[in-house]
């Protein structure tokens, strides 16, 4: 909660925690309620349009990579897990799939295993553009892949005022 | 996936959200507009997406528009 005090943004003592874990089948259809499902967890801490934008796209991409590439034709369980601990968002996303080879090269931009599928290679790229922090952790052999982004909401907001000062 | 040809114009109006999910329909329906029609020019009209993540990147970069020979 923040106050406006004489000038200054003051943060109220905000102790918020909470988490919320989802498992869903590895569908294209489900990347639309992966994204709104993270939104609507994010709600709580009043994100502004643009933050709730940048997860739910963030959200899509690392989901979007466990459909396809983790998972590739087989319908398997995605995991999101999403924790809140005051104006700090973490998520995390996992599958049990093929794992990544190589993940440095995997996060190179227009780097992609899949150009036959048109894909853009741009999928770590925009994770690492709209979240403050992307950490992969993989192994090959079927252990599959966790995505794990935090995002601090709230930074750095301007309050906007029309009275004089 | 809503278009218009007009002479050798495609115009395709994307939908709501562009994800992967519905970026292959997208793709595969656009080829088959430009294949049947002698297309020179795309255009984009995201007008109604509010929302879309790197796949939608993937069609307009050109990997799947392919010109009609």
């Amino acid at each position: 909660m923040q106050i406006y005090e004489g000038g200054k943004v003051m943060e109220a003592s905000n102790t918020q925690n909470n988490e919320m874990e989802i498992r869903f089948d590895s569908r294209s259809e489900n990347e639309g309620f992966a994204r709104v499902s993270v939104a609507s967890f994010l709600t709580q801490l009043n994100p502004t349009v643009e933050e709730v934008a940048d997860v739910k796209t963030a959200v899509s991409e690392a989901v979007t990579n466990a459909i396809i590439h983790g998972y590739e034709q087989r319908v398997e369980k995605v995991k999101i897990h999403c924790s809140i601990e005051n104006q700090l968002f973490t998520v995390e996303i996992s599958d049990r799939g093929k794992g990544i080879a190589n993940v440095e090269k995997a996060m190179e931009p227009m780097f992609t295993t899949k150009p036959e599928d048109d894909r853009s290679g741009m999928g770590f790229s925009f994770m690492e553009a709209f979240m403050d922090t992307v950490e992969v952790e993989s192994k090959v052999g079927g252990e599959g892949t966790s995505v794990k982004m935090t995002k601090t909401i709230g930074k750095g907001s301007r309050i906007w005022t029309t009275q004089s000062l | 996936m809503r278009y218009q040809v007009e002479e050798n114009c495609l115009t395709i109006y994307l939908p709501r959200e562009v994800d992967h999910h519905n970026a292959d329909e997208i793709r595969k329906e656009a080829d088959a507009v430009i294949s049947r029609n002698h297309i020179r020019y795309v255009i984009f009209d995201f007008d109604r997406t509010d929302f879309m993540d790197s796949s939608g990147i993937g069609i307009i970069m050109g990997g799947g528009i392919r010109p009609s020979v």
